[in-house]
């Protein structure tokens, strides 16, 4: 019996799936990148907020074992999760994030313009009755005697 | 103590009792772990959690690619694991120049013949010398313990350890 041999002799029959799970990672990486981005996002900002992943399992509504796959950073997951995710932890997950921050600032200008607007009006307004209130009164100090005729 | 065949019979790796999983997938799964990952970068001290978890899933990529081409162009296992320098005094001439940057995964692995390898294990490699660290130094441990059941069984490995080293690209 060779040196081989006797190592073969004690390799398992067992089959594993090593090579077609393998595969299978190379073959959803670009899906695999994307969650484990969310679970990074995720952790730290557990971490931010002081909460543990039982917090955010209770705020969800589902079990920490939930929580736990979610972080592993292994999970396909679905837009409702995601959604459930970014509201409750306000972290970017989805384009979404990024439309609703720029409808609200949006918004934020409307509004700023509109108070801008009033300020303008206003001003405008006093500096008209101020301008009229100083002709007559210029009028009244020029000519007194036009008015006293 | 199972060794279970990864492929063809070239590439071996042990499972361990208790592990559901051989070396290869179990450690593979672990470096893909998110919350494994800044579990042990907040254990070791490291500021960034963001760029070491990255760099880490870059490198298990590499590895993944690693497996799948090798397996593809019917390369030799012999051309990727290099034999493992336990010593600082020892360092390959790559250490030496220190001008490439290693992966920080590796399997360690014992060399039955020119393209034969059996993974005992492996580790996130964060110390030059594999005695510095707990997690390297208990993968010596288990490449010795290894080697031991090899050599209780009368298989003599081809000479000393191996690991598998990939440039960081």
């Amino acid at each position: 019996m060779t040196n081989k041999e006797k190592f073969l002799a004690l390799v398992s029959e067992e089959n594993t799936d090593t090579m077609a799970k393998n595969k299978e990672r190379i073959k959803n990486r670009a899906m695999l990148r994307e969650s484990q981005q969310i679970a990074l996002k995720v952790l730290l900002k557990l971490d931010d907020l002081c909460w543990t992943q039982k917090d955010l399992a209770a705020a969800m509504g589902v079990r920490p074992q939930q929580i736990s796959k979610i972080v592993s950073g292994k999970e396909n997951l679905t837009l409702e999760t995601q959604v459930k995710l970014q509201t409750i932890l306000d972290i970017p997950l989805l384009a979404s994030y990024y439309d609703d921050k720029a409808s609200k600032m949006e918004e934020m200008i409307l509004s700023f313009e509109e108070r801008v607007d009033k300020i303008v009006a206003v001003a405008a307004y006093k500096i008209d009755n101020y301008q009229k209130s100083e002709k007559s009164y210029t009028k009244t100090f020029e000519y007194p005697h036009l008015s006293v005729a | 103590m199972k060794i279970v065949s990864i492929f063809a019979d070239q590439l071996f790796s042990f499972r361990y009792p208790g592990e559901a999983d051989n070396e290869y997938d179990r450690l593979m799964e672990l470096w893909t772990d998110i919350s494994y990952l800044k579990d042990f970068a907040q254990k070791n001290n490291i500021a960034d959690v963001e760029a070491f978890a990255k760099e880490i899933l870059h490198g298990a990529e590499q590895i993944q690619d690693f497996l799948e081409n090798i397996n593809q162009n019917q390369e030799r296992y012999d051309f990727y694991f290099e034999s493992l320098q336990l010593s600082e005094d020892n360092k390959p001439l790559a250490f030496q120049k220190g001008k490439i940057k290693w992966n920080k995964l590796r399997y360690y692995a014992i060399k039955l013949d020119a393209n034969c390898f059996v993974i005992t294990g492996g580790a996130i490699k964060m110390s030059q010398t594999m005695q510095e660290h707990p997690a390297t130094n208990y993968e010596l441990a288990k490449l010795k313990a290894a080697k031991a059941f090899l050599n209780e069984n009368g298989v003599i490995d081809e000479d000393s350890f191996y690991e598998l080293l990939t440039e960081q690209q």
